[in-house]
Parts: C-alpha cells; sequence; structure tokens
C-alpha cells in the first residue's frame, strides 16, 4: 500500500495531541488499555471499532471527564493528564456528547452565546466592575454567533428554546455551539447518528471547510463506514481498549485486523502473531 | 356577614381580613420569607442544586447578628453586614466540603448542616439563650439588638408615617414592612438583571446540563459555590430581618419546616422567576396566617395542622392545573431531568 499520497501533508504535520500508552479502568474492566496515537494538526480522523472498544472512554479521558490512571496526554505540546474538562476546553480542545446536550430550557442563541471565550461577564467582579466590558463583548458574541448559526441553516430559530429543535438540529447546534468556543481541535461523539443524510452532509462540508480555511482538527468516533473512508485523512482503530491500527483509509479498510475486530470475531483468525491484536484478555464484556 | 356566619356550622368570621395589622403582619412574613426563597429561587431554579438548608443560613444569619450587637456591643448596620459575611463564608464552606455530592447527597448534606447549626442554638445557652431564646442573654448583657433598629423605626414613624396618619399602634411594624419590602424590591430587581448576564446564563447551563456547560470551558463547581454563597447571604438577611419582627429568636423559628415553606413558595411562585417567589410567599402567608382567624370546633394543634392541610390542597391544585407556578416557564421546567 503506498502510504498515502492523499494524505502526506496531514502525516507530515506536526502533532496536536499525543496520547502513550494511556490506561483507564472501571473496577476489574480495563476499558482503555494502554492506547496509544497522535493526531496530526489539521486533520480529520475518525475512531472507530466494534462497541465496548473504548472509543468514548478514550474521549472522556482526553477531554478531562475521566481522569486517566496512567499514560500521558499531550496537547499542543503541553500535558493535559489530570486537568479538568473546564480547564481542557480552555485549552482550545472542544467536544461533543454522544447523546447530544443541547441546553433545552435555552433558547437556540443563549446556547450559542455561552460558548464564547473570553467574555469578562461571566465574572461577577469584572460584570460589576466593568460593565461596557462585557457588553461590548457580548455584542461581538451575538453577531458570531448569528452569522454561524446561519451557515448552519439555524438563524431561523435563534430565540427558540432549544428543547424545540429536532434531534439532527440538535446535532448541527451542538457543532456549531463547539465551534463557537473557538477551538483549535474538536472531538465528535458519533455526529451522524440520527441525522438525516442531508443535515450529515452539510456537517461534514462545514468539517472540510473549517479544516481548510481554519486548520481546525478534527477527531470524530463514527459508525458508517462511508463517512469514515470518504472524509478521514486518518483512521485510528480501537478493539478491546487498544489502538489496533492507525493509517490512511485505504490501508486500514483491507487490513485483516481490522476486519477481525470489527466484526467481532476473535477466534478464526489470530495466527498473524501480532501482540496487539485482539482476543488478549480473554472474557471481557 | 356576622348573620351569615352564625348560620353556618363553622363559624369563620372574615373581619381580620380589614384590619391593619393583620395585612402588615401578612406583609412582613411575606417580605422575609421572600428574600429567603430568593435563595432558593437562585439554587433550585437557576442553577439545579437543591439546597434544604436555607432554614440554616437564616438562623445563622440572625443569631450571629445578635451575638455580635448583644455580646459585642458592634453597631447594628456594621453587625447585619457581618452576619451576612460570615453566613456567606459558611455557604462556601459546606459547598467546597458537599457541592461534588450527587444532587440528592448534598440535599441531605444540607439539612444536616440546617440541623447542626439549630441544635447547636439550642444547646448554647450562653450565646444564644438556648430554648429561652435571645432574651436571656439580652437581659445578661443590658443591651438589646432590637435597640438600634427602634430608633430607625421610631424616626420614620414620627417624622414619615405621623405626618401622614400612619402612627398609631396598629401601624407598629409599618416601619419593618417597609424596610422589607424595600430590600425585598431591589434584590429582585437586581437578581432579575444578574441572571440576564452572562454570568447568570453559565449559572442556567450549569442547572441543564453541567457537563455540557464543563465541556465549553465554565468551572461548573465554582458557580454552583458562588451560587451557594448568595442564597446563604439572602438566608442570613432573611434571618436578621426575621429577627427584627422577632423581638426574641428562639431556635424554633428555624426548624427545617421553614424550609419547605420556602419551597411551597417557590412551587407556588413558579422556578426561574423572582417575581414568582414575591407573590408565592404572598399568597402562602395569606393563608398561613388567615387561618389562625378560622374559629373551628377544634383543638388549637388541630386547626395548626390544617393549616398545611390546606396548603398542600392548593399545592396539588397547582400542580395538576399549573405545574409550572403562577410565574414559571413550563419550558424552563428542567429540574427532575
Amino acid at each position: 500500500m503506498s502510504e498515502g499520497s492523499a494524505t502526506a501533508a496531514a502525516v507530515e504535520a506536526p502533532p496536536i495531541l499525543e496520547l502513550r500508552d494511556v490506561w483507564k479502568h472501571f473496577g476489574g474492566i480495563h476499558a482503555v488499555a494502554g492506547a496509544t496515537f497522535s493526531i496530526s494538526q489539521g486533520s480529520i480522523t475518525a475512531l472507530i471499532g466494534p462497541n465496548g472498544a473504548g472509543k468514548t472512554t478514550l474521549f472522556n479521558v482526553v477531554t478531562g471527564f475521566y481522569r486517566a490512571d496512567r499514560g500521558s496526554i499531550m496537547y499542543e505540546g503541553s500535558s493535559v493528564f489530570g486537568k479538568s474538562p473546564h480547564a481542557v476546553a480552555r485549552l482550545g480542545m472542544v467536544r461533543t456528547f454522544q447523546i447530544t446536550k443541547a441546553l433545552a430550557a435555552m433558547p437556540v442563541i443563549d446556547n450559542m452565546m455561552l460558548a464564547a471565550p473570553e467574555q469578562p461577564g461571566e465574572r461577577l467582579p469584572l460584570l460589576v466592575a466593568r460593565p461596557m466590558g462585557w457588553r461590548r463583548r457580548e455584542a461581538e458574541v451575538r453577531e458570531q454567533a448569528l452569522e454561524l448559526l446561519s451557515t448552519f441553516d439555524l438563524d431561523g430559530k435563534a430565540d427558540d428554546y432549544a428543547g424545540t429543535l429536532s434531534g439532527g438540529q440538535r446535532k448541527l447546534l451542538e457543532l456549531a455551539r463547539a465551534l463557537m468556543a473557538q477551538p483549535r481541535m474538536v472531538l465528535l461523539d458519533e455526529p451522524m447518528a440520527g441525522i438525516n443524510p442531508t443535515l450529515g452532509r452539510r456537517l461534514l462540508e462545514h468539517m472540510q471547510d473549517l479544516r481548510a480555511n481554519q486548520g481546525v482538527t478534527f477527531l470524530f468516533v463514527e459508525h458508517d463506514m462511508d463517512v469514515v473512508m470518504n472524509h478521514s485523512d486518518e483512521i485510528v482503530v480501537m478493539a478491546q481498549g487498544k489502538v489496533i491500527v492507525q493509517g490512511p483509509p485505504e490501508a486500514v479498510r483491507s487490513d485483516q485486523r481490522v476486519i477481525d475486530a470489527y466484526l467481532g470475531d476473535t477466534s478464526t483468525n489470530d495466527a498473524d502473531g501480532d501482540g496487539s491484536a485482539p482476543g488478549g484478555e480473554a472474557g471481557r464484556p | 356577614m356576622s348573620a351569615l356566619a352564625e348560620t353556618l356550622p363553622l363559624a369563620v368570621s372574615f373581619d381580620f381580613l380589614t384590619a391593619w395589622d393583620f395585612w402588615i403582619g401578612v406583609g412582613v412574613l411575606a417580605g422575609v420569607y421572600g428574600i429567603f426563597t430568593l435563595g432558593l429561587q437562585i439554587n433550585v431554579g437557576y442553577t439545579g442544586i437543591i439546597n434544604f438548608g436555607q432554614a440554616g443560613f437564616m438562623a445563622m444569619g440572625a443569631y450571629s447578628a445578635i451575638i455580635l450587637i448583644v455580646d459585642l456591643g458592634i453597631p447594628t448596620v456594621l453587625a447585619l453586614l457581618l452576619s451576612t459575611l460570615i453566613t456567606m463564608a459558611a455557604g462556601l464552606l459546606i459547598g467546597i466540603s458537599s457541592l461534588r455530592l450527587r444532587a440528592d447527597y448534598f440535599a441531605i448534606a444540607t439539612i444536616a448542616f440546617a440541623e447542626i447549626i439549630r441544635l447547636t442554638a439550642r444547646n448554647a445557652r450562653d450565646l444564644t439563650g438556648g430554648n429561652q431564646g435571645t432574651i436571656s442573654i439580652e437581659l445578661d448583657n443590658d443591651r438589646f439588638y432590637t435597640d438600634g433598629w427602634f430608633e430607625i423605626s421610631n424616626w420614620v414613624r414620627d417624622n414619615l408615617l405621623d405626618p401622614i396618619g400612619l402612627g398609631g399602634p396598629e401601624f407598629g411594624s409599618l416601619p419593618l414592612l417597609i424596610m422589607v419590602w424595600s430590600v425585598l424590591a431591589v434584590l429582585v430587581v437586581v437578581l432579575n438583571r444578574l441572571i440576564e448576564t452572562p454570568w447568570g446564563r453559565v449559572l442556567r447551563a450549569v442547572r441543564e446540563d453541567e457537563d455540557a456547560a464543563r465541556a465549553l470551558g465554565k468551572n461548573a463547581f465554582s458557580y454552583k459555590l458562588q451560587s451557594l454563597a448568595i442564597a446563604a447571604a439572602l438566608g442570613a438577611m432573611s434571618g436578621w430581618m426575621l429577627a427584627l419582627s422577632l423581638e426574641s429568636v428562639n431556635q424554633d423559628a428555624f426548624e427545617p419546616l421553614f424550609t419547605f415553606i420556602g419551597y411551597g413558595i417557590l412551587v407556588l411562585g413558579g422556578l426561574a422567576s423572582f417575581a414568582g417567589v414575591m407573590v408565592g410567599s404572598v399568597i402562602l402567608w395569606t393563608v398561613l396566617e388567615g387561618m389562625r382567624f378560622l374559629e373551628l370546633p377544634l383543638a388549637a394543634d388541630k386547626v395548626a395542622a390544617l393549616r398545611f392541610v390546606l396548603v398542600g390542597l392548593i399545592l396539588i391544585l397547582l400542580m395538576a392545573f399549573r405545574p409550572q407556578g403562577i410565574f414559571g416557564k413550563r419550558e424552563e421546567m428542567v429540574i427532575g431531568e
């Protein structure tokens, strides 16, 4: 396999996120068991693997929602290991959730404006001391929010409660809201799940645009193989808490280990002798 | 009216409804518990944290102000300010130690805190007067915590109320009513504006989904702590106002029951509305105080219990016909999700 002329640019870029031997267990279950991979700056990377492979746990570990047992997690050259979620987000790494967390009892515009960084009005002392400062920022943020909403065709809904949006619109809102935070890296947990193909295509176009125009890096969990194969530069495959393969789509598509792991078939073909192959820890759920 | 009452098996007189002192009394209580419930509204209606310890903050505000005035001789206004700060500090302390608990466990921790405060007040006789109330420490020190307030209230009566014919004995609590409702009105205006700022927006985001807020870079814990400290301050203010109206404070006034009267007001007025707190408090206290005047062929304690039966009935009807409360927004009912 040609190691990706198509992805050469992405592969040669410096890594924005690097994981080395990251572990996370719950009781006796090693949800993440020594995951190692790196994500290049400005790339779009898909994270795939069977259910229970540890993808969402990995997201939670990287973004600070869970504290890893051990390992190293470097983001833009500095460690984010053990940092709290809000601290990670403030560094420019923003995530969405598998089950959308649109703030249903808040208007769409408030959802958006909430995410904007550097709003002095979010701190009580500054709120009182510098009333003009936060009002000015608020006006800026509102403008940005409306602009972003219109690119997602949600501007007509700005004043509606987010709870009145459809499932697909909520996904779009969550992505738009993540972008309001001016991230340099976005982690999307199953962005396509439950949304219609038209909206899904638009979401993918936005990802490509943002990568091209603003250099935003994307890492997304996805089960739709068409989306994964056609819209990512790199694919990271996880099984049973480990990264078993990382590479461009063409290479991953034909990799026997991926086929085995994703089919959930670990008994018939484990003869390649690769230590990282699935099946190492028998009896794991 | 009286002819009608005689024909009824239960004698009910509504004469109290035209008495000034009845309405002034209801007004003071409604105002005091309005301020008390504003704190619950910030916590429950806007931050999504269940605080069952508001009566504890009220007790701390009242007792610390009284101790500062009576034992230490600190001027009234300064003492009220200090007692509010002390109670806020207690709010921070309980928040730091307990806010990481899951919501229901936190609620239990707060009610435990409130009971610790109340039972300490009952037993620390030298400090609080114990069951006899603060009158005993006032007599010991020959100093009364209401002195400073009465100077102000007498001045108001003589110079402002007497000239317009409101200086009589039935208007004795009118200066207090004016003070309590002025403070309540100012607080409602300030809180309404605060909740519309970016700060308030983060608070509402935390109410709905803490993880979503954290994923967007908001320190949810810090906002919950701030919310609790504000509730503590409001509890303290209501506490020293209650103390001024009671004129001698006893730990009975801080039973957990009063926290739940606050929740009754909250549900009646509607979650996420400060104006609703004012209206809910007036309705609830009118019912609770008005029931005192029912002349039923029952023992006094049974009549007292009946007050809460009626309040319960009102709340049940409210849940059936208007679950969001009088001023609440149905779209913003997020508690319990």
